[in-house]
């Protein structure tokens, strides 16, 4: 008979399974807190419900620039146009505070006192642009990651988007301004008189 | 009599397991779109898309206005054009999701044929808070299957899931003889 121990004792297999259960816990709770977190973010990054509000024509600091609204303004009454609707258009200021300030996902909309949402009109006809623009004023860039993240820290840049509304225009129209790194804050303008 | 007690054990795992294996519902129908179901000229509201599906059109040949042009579409199946008011409640939406189930379950997406025509339901329309919006849906199918028997399924994703779909059913009708020529424009107007 060998005078030695056997490799694998019944306590040591006992202590293993001790280990591997006491692994599951810790590591099951933090994968999945690890796996959580990431996907929490994105949920975070795609949701606007922090609104931050803004006194009109007051500038506030907004992912990496400082943001004011400027004005918001519908297109005069138009023969050519259906009588039930018209076209606005909301300008603001935007001044990066870094360079490469990168505004992804950028979206401005309008929304009302009945929390409807009008989204932006995607693409933008010059006919309209040259309608909706004033005498003497700098053309307007939309809203994407390019015109902020290209611009220098203190420049000046004018972002212009355009929406399609009903006629007569909905009571208490708020402008709204959400990037993909300041969300869930978003920034809702103070109610400013449509002219 | 001890040694049969596992091996039954084993034997009513496993019918269990092929049980459960049988029942199981599909990953795509577990998680699929949100039926909400409606009738022809009956406006269907899924939440945020409304819409009001009128009775199907069928035609050899359409013609359509587009880009400042007119356009001729000849099939060699079948056109099934569809008209659709739609509106949106609270948010700016597009109607992606634009399918015609035919009876014996086959899908169609509508017609990249006619995309660019001025009066037809495409991807790029856009639906707005307090604007009715009125279309025509059109799809090409095959000519044994275009007898306006189906149903319509409008949402606002493209392949919905877990959201909203409006499903407007069209119950089998005597089959109409398809038109030689629709006009899609003087179909639209009078919409």
């Amino acid at each position: 008979m060998p005078s030695s121990e056997p490799l694998h004792t019944p306590m040591s297999e006992r202590r293993m399974r001790w280990i591997a259960i006491i692994a599951i816990i810790v590591l099951l709770p933090f994968t999945m807190l690890v796996s959580g977190w990431r996907d929490w973010r994105e949920v975070r990054r795609a949701q606007a419900w922090q609104p931050v509000d803004v006194a009109s024509a007051r500038a506030v600091a907004y992912d990496g620039a400082l943001v004011r609204l400027v004005d918001i303004h519908a297109l005069p009454p138009d023969p050519g146009l259906a009588k039930d609707r018209t076209f606005l258009r909301a300008r603001l200021l935007v001044e990066p505070r870094r360079p490469g300030t990168k505004w992804l996902d950028c979206r401005i909309s309008l929304i009302d006192a009945a929390s409807h949402d009008w989204a932006a009109i995607e693409t933008v006809p010059d006919l309209l642009q040259r309608a909706l623009a004033k005498p003497g004023e700098v053309k307007g860039a939309g809203c994407d990651g390019l015109a902020v993240s290209e611009a220098k820290p203190g420049a000046q840049v004018f972002v212009d988007s355009y929406y399609l509304l009903p006629r007569p225009l909905p009571a208490g129209l708020r402008v709204t301004l959400s990037t993909r790194d300041g969300r869930p804050a978003y920034l809702r303008f103070s109610q400013g008189t449509v002219q | 009599m001890k040694r049969f007690g596992p091996i039954a054990i084993i034997l009513i795992g496993l019918l269990v397991l092929a049980g459960m294996r049988w029942t199981m519902p599909r990953y795509e129908r577990i998680t699929g779109p949100i039926a909400f179901a409606g009738k022809p000229d009956a406006w269907v509201d899924t939440g945020n898309l409304a819409v009001r599906a009128g009775p199907p059109q069928l035609a050899r040949t359409i013609r359509f206005k587009a880009l400042g042009k007119v356009e001729e579409r000849t099939s060699a199946g079948i056109w099934l054009v569809v008209p659709v008011r739609s509106r949106v409640d609270h948010a700016t939406a597009h109607v992606y999701g634009r399918i015609w189930v035919t009876p014996d379950g086959r899908r169609y997406r509508a017609s990249g044929r006619v995309e660019d025509g001025d009066v037809v339901l495409t991807g790029t329309k856009t639906l707005q808070p307090g604007l009715e919006r009125k279309d025509l849906v059109v799809f090409e199918l095959p000519a044994e299957l275009a007898n306006g028997e189906g149903a319509l399924l409008l949402s606002e994703e493209r392949d919905p899931q877990l959201t909203a779909q409006a499903r407007i059913t069209y119950p089998a009708a005597v089959p109409a003889s398809p038109a030689k020529l629709l006009d899609l424009d003087e179909l639209h107007a009078k919409l």
